[in-house]
């Protein structure tokens, strides 16, 4: 009997190591392990033995099936594992395939650098106001002590729509609506639309301005160049050299223009900035006591200063761009370099 | 305003280097934009004498000359024309390298040989003229240096006026500035005249007589007798060259010399030419007609001022001269005026007539009514000096609206507040003094200062606190941050919004596009619009740069269109573009249009991009109104509702439809009518839409608290219908949620089709339903009853029947 077994085992073990499939497999677990396999046969003739030979052969036969299990369990793990392996490399993909990704976009560059800015001076404190852009030649000139017949109108050449009523040529009229809404403190920063009467490389009829302007009590000159100097290190760098030169603005006293060391030549002088190693960015001075004469604000309470830039002039410079144009012609091809 | 160098160093001692100079400028708000250096590559060039002028024989445009330089004798080929032998010229001799890298080598031209180049103002980068070549005074010593001769090398500077500092439009204007900023002393001019004592005095044979004292404050007048017209000697065509003004003739070059020189302009009239021998300073006569010097005839207003003699105009005031009183070759007898015009009637004459002279440009900003005697006076001794002849006795002067002298108290307290600094009253005072203003100065920090009449800026007290903080240079204050608190953040909300519409539309994969706000008004055609459109209605530009940009949208769409048209012609027809942006509506009663913010988007092409695992689909409305509706309800607008419409002329009918919120419609959405596209060649489908940003703002809701997950399970079930080809899903939808089931939570459509097993003119539609409740889990059976009723209803109302599913 014990023979018997050690012979079933042998040959189990023979047939499990030829198995050439997890399918073969299983079928050999039913002949050689299950109910009507091929030892529970064998063990059938355990009942003719004696009662000291019982306990010898039922621990071989123990052994036999642990040891035919356990070859089974191996070769099915072994098995498996190449049958997954081939799995795999049925399913492989080319990873070097884009991925499905519908088309993609960006905001306009022009978009891309008020946000900048805007983020920046709010970050300053200032709060954002907007204006119509069509608008009453008194909030863009008048109001701005910019009177009619007067040689300062030559600065910014205007669209008219109808007499008295204009394009604004600035956004600080909205400095003017803000202040006759608001009673001082004042803090804000107006982004927009506006259109002057030329056209060419450098200039486009319709272009965008930000605006700031803070007014309170004891607001100073000083603060002016604390506020410009905090925003210039912010968007261009902490060693940006700058400068304050004296200019003229209807609307503001003193009035400086602002200017920026050349980000092309770290100011030795190049041709963008003229070789003079600057670069105009801004225009900005203490807000007129004219203006705040038109506004009902009292010059001996309350004290401000104002600033505007140019956006394109900003995005021409930072971009390397030398056409206007190219802003407002939208070639995809331009707009997604800035995606 | 171009000023020399070597000019300018009459006035006031120089130091600085040409950079340096442009550098104090610049920084006292004297913007010097350019610097130019005059007379570099003529070092080879000498006064020369022509000895024989002849013909070239092989070549009739050309001369054949033979020039002397003192040394040696040269032959020249030349062909320019006005010379003559004896001539003196100037000669680049061989050798010699001009500017623009022009070298003179010995040639042969046409057969003949040719050394050294007789040399045109423009040759030598001295002046524009190329007329002709340059023909130096007989005096000219012979074989000098042409530098040498005429006093270079010079530097020229460009410096940008500002329209608030008229005095700084002359040379003189300027070496005050640098003598304030230097602490220099200034040099002014101080013309010698001696009057003829045996001629009559001027006020015996002429007269000027003031009608519109309001527009001339004062007009002053010299007579000179016997000048003979010529040439002016090179020094005043070299300066007026620099200055870049055309030398002419000696007289008109002497009151051109003293405008550069003293900034006030000046006018010669050839005295026999005045009708009457008189001026009278009158406005012109409604219609009146007058023939200026550059031979136009203009038409004239009641507001105009005129200068006339005894019968007619001779002059428009302080803009230009007339043909009839001109100096000419054969004048003789010159009146000089020197007066003050009112500043805003010369620029309003100037804007009328659309001329604007180097005079007007310095009335209109201020001209100095003090100062005006000085520039007669100057101009009168310079043509005495330059053109001869004798000067009548007296100046007529006529004064009748005198400008006293302002003057203006400064608080160094208020000077220190609005500067940030400490300000120290000696240095004020020593700051304007320096600029030629009198002050005085008191114990209470008062500084008052007369302010001469060229400063016509000087009116308040912020003017001096300006020139305080100019003179003691910007670079002295410092840099500090506001006490002052920020403001709530309110205004900014509308921005936010717009801003967070510009965010949804390029997440959704469409590129942000900017067009000029103003259109071609032909655009309203090409969009179809009818006849009696409301958005035809459009504000106007009175002075367009054209006729493509002459009126203000009203519409987003014609942008958008030109945009996409330009990418299609230029081979990219993939196109997803969109844009935000004012919208402008004329209203009654104003001219001030009603503005709205509105975006609006295009897209046209493929679906998806090319690539491996795309197809070539291409997009059609409802990929533009998914864009639309992901974008809506970011914004927080959670239930819009599209319904057809045909009332949108450009879009196609069954493809089109407008959305709204409760009774407020946002906008309109739908692919453009093929016959729109095509002149724009863009190819169908096209969707656009468009929408008010400002009433979807109105109705976008703020997301509000959480309610907490769900507690029971949801049960759905599908069910499948046929209905006719015209119901629309949303009126389905519609109709199961209007039910007001408590237990219906959603109704999706997840398949729509036609054709097949349909039959004709029906359509398969299939809705998911979720039913859910907030108490327990819902039954089989419960769900079946209500599901029941559904089918029920929807058999009512739109004949449905219900499909295997
Ligand atoms: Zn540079």
């Amino acid at each position: 009997m014990i023979e018997q077994l050690r012979g079933l085992k042998d040959r189990a073990l023979a047939q499990i190591d030829e198995a050439a499939d997890l399918e073969a497999l299983t079928q050999l677990n039913v002949s050689i392990l299950g109910r009507k396999g091929e030892l529970t046969a064998t063990l059938r003739g355990m009942g003719s033995l004696s009662p000291e030979e019982r306990p010898v052969v039922g621990q071989v036969a123990n052994e036999v099936k642990t040891a035919i299990n356990d070859a089974i369990e191996a070769r099915t793990s072994a098995l498996s594992g190449a049958e997954q392996q081939l799995k795999f490399a049925r399913e492989a993909v080319d990873v070097t395939r884009p991925g499905r990704a519908p088309f993609t976009a960006n905001l306009h560059p022009l978009t891309q650098v008020v946000r900048e800015l805007l983020d920046i001076f709010t970050g300053l404190g200032f709060d954002i106001a907007e204006g119509r852009e069509v608008e009453n030649e008194y909030y863009n000139f008048e109001a701005l002590n910019i009177p009619a017949d007067h040689p300062a109108r030559d600065m910014q050449d205007t669209f008219y729509v109808a007499p008295g009523t204009v394009l604004r040529t600035h956004t600080s009229p909205v400095q003017v609506r803000v202040m006759e809404q608001t009673t001082p403190p004042v803090c804000v920063v107006a982004p927009g639309k506006v259109y002057r009467h030329d056209s060419d490389v450098t200039h486009s009829p319709m272009f965008h301005q930000v605006e700031g302007l803070m007014i309170d009590e004891g607001i100073t000159f000083a603060d002016l160049k604390g506020v410009l100097h905090s925003f210039i290190h912010s968007y261009y760098g902490p060693q940006t050299g700058i400068r304050f030169r004296p200019s003229f603005f209807p609307f503001t006293e003193p009035s400086a223009e602002v200017d920026i060391q050349c980000v092309f030549c770290k100011g030795a002088g190049c041709r963008v900035c003229g070789r003079t190693g600057w670069l105009e960015i801004l225009g900005s001075g203490m807000v007129d006591p004219a203006v705040f004469g038109c506004v009902g604000y009292d010059p001996e309470k309350v004290q401000g200063f104002a600033f505007g830039l140019g956006v394109e002039r900003i995005a021409m410079l930072k971009y390397g761009i030398d056409d206007i144009r190219l802003f407002f012609e939208n070639d995809l091809r331009f707009l997604k370099h800035f995606g | 305003m171009k000023i020399s160098l070597g000019w300018l160093a009459q006035y006031v001692d120089i130091s600085e280097s040409p950079e340096e100079l442009a550098h104090l400028l610049t920084m006292a708000g004297l913007e010097v934009s350019a610097i130019e250096h005059r007379g570099e590559g003529i070092e080879n060039v000498v006064v020369a004498r022509i000895l024989e002028k002849g013909r070239h024989p092989n070549a009739d445009k050309l001369s054949l000359c033979k020039v002397t330089d003192g040394e040696a004798e040269y032959p020249i080929v030349c062909g320019a024309t006005n010379m003559v032998a004896g001539d003196m010229v100037a000669l680049a001799r061989v050798g010699a390298v001009l500017p623009g890298n022009f070298k003179i080598k010995k040639a042969k031209l046409r057969g003949e040989a040719s050394e050294g180049m007789m040399c045109s103002t423009r040759e030598l980068a001295l002046g524009e003229s190329h007329e002709g070549i340059i023909i130096l005074p007989p005096d000219a010593p012979l074989g000098t240096g042409l530098l040498e001769y005429l006093g270079l090398p010079d530097h020229v500077i460009e410096v940008e006026i500002t329209p608030n500092r008229p005095d700084w439009l002359s040379v003189v204007g300027v070496a005050r500035e640098v003598a304030a900023l230097t602490g220099r002393e200034l040099r002014m001019p101080i013309p010698a005249i001696t009057e003829a004592a045996t001629a009559t005095p001027a006020s015996d044979e002429t007269s000027v007589r003031i009608d519109a004292p309001d527009l001339c404050h004062r007009y002053a007048a010299r007579l000179i007798k016997g000048v003979k017209i010529g040439p002016s000697p090179q020094w005043i065509q070299q300066r007026l060259e620099s200055a870049g003004v055309r030398p002419i003739s000696n007289v008109v070059d002497v009151t051109n010399y003293v405008l550069m020189e003293l900034g006030h302009p000046l006018h010669a009239f050839d005295f026999n030419k005045l009708r009457g021998k008189r001026i009278v300073v009158r406005r012109a006569g409604e219609g009146e007609k007058f023939t200026t010097l550059d031979d136009t005839e203009r038409g004239m207003g009641a507001d105009n001022l005129m200068i006339a003699d005894g019968e007619g105009a001779v002059a428009i005031a302080g803009v230009m001269g007339g043909q009839n009183s001109e100096v000419s070759e054969g004048t003789v007898d010159v009146l000089l005026e020197s007066a003050y015009f009112h500043p805003s009637n010369i620029r309003r004459t100037g804007k009328e007539l659309g001329l604007k002279t180097e005079a007007s440009y310095r009335f209109e900003r201020g001209a100095d009514i003090e100062g005006l005697i000085l520039s007669l006076e100057r101009a009168t001794e310079l043509i005495v000096e330059l053109a001869g002849g004798e000067v009548s006795s007296g100046i007529i002067d006529n004064y009748p609206t005198v400008h006293e002298k302002r003057s203006v108290t400064m608080r160094i307290e208020k000077a220190q507040a609005i500067l940030g600094i400490e300000v120290d009253p000696a240095q004020a005072q020593g700051y304007l003094e320096g600029l030629g203003l009198t002050v005085t100065a008191n114990e209470l920090g008062r500084i008052t200062a007369t302010i001469p009449h060229f400063r016509v800026d000087l009116e308040r007290e912020i003017d001096l606190i300006e020139e305080v903080a100019r003179l003691k240079g910007y670079h002295e204050i410092p840099a500090t941050m506001p006490r002052s608190g920020a403001m709530a953040n309110t205004l900014g909300e509308a921005y936010a919004f717009t801003d967070k519409v510009r965010d949804t539309l390029m997440a959704a994969g469409l590129m942000e596009t900017i067009t000029l706000s103003f259109i071609d008004p032909a655009d309203d055609d090409r969009i179809g619009l009818a006849q009696d459109s409301e958005l035809r209605n459009k504000i106007e530009i009175s002075n367009p740069l054209g006729r493509e940009t002459s009126v203000m949208r009203t519409s987003l769409l014609p942008g958008l269109l030109r945009s996409a048209s330009l990418n299609a012609r230029r081979g990219n027809r993939d196109i997803a573009i969109f844009e935000v942006g004012h919208t402008f509506h004329p209203e009654a009663g104003t001219d001030l249009p009603n503005e709205l913010q509105k975006a609006a988007g295009l897209l046209t092409g493929r679906r998806a991009p090319l690539a491996w695992w795309s197809d070539n689909d291409k997009l059609d409305f409802f990929d533009g109104k998914g864009v639309l509706e992901s974008t809506l309800s970011s914004l927080g607008i959670k239930s819009c509702k599209f319904a057809p419409t045909e009332e949108i002329p450009w879009l196609q009918p069954g493809r089109a439809a407008t959305f709204t919120v409760g009774e407020k419609q946002l906008g309109w959405i739908g692919e453009i009518l093929p016959d729109i596209l095509d002149p724009y060649e863009l190819g169908a489908p096209t969707v656009a839409f468009s929408f008010d940003i400002e009433a979807t703002r109105e109705v976008a809701q703020a997301t509000g608290k959480f309610g907490g997950l769900d507690k029971f399970p949801p049960v759905e079930r599908d069910l499948a219908f046929v209905v006719d080809r015209q119901v629309q899903s949303g009126e389905i939808i519609g109709a199961i949620t209007g039910m007001k089931i408590e237990l219906v939570r959603r109704v999706v459509l997840f398949d729509a089709f036609e054709g097949g097993k349909v039959p004709e003119g029906k359509q398969s539609l299939a809705f998911r339903v979720t039913y859910r409740s907030d108490e327990r889990t819902l039954t089989e059976s419960e769900v079946s009853e209500i599901e029941a009723q559904v089918k029920q209803k929807l058999a009512d109302s739109f004949g449905a029947t219900l499909r295997d599913a």
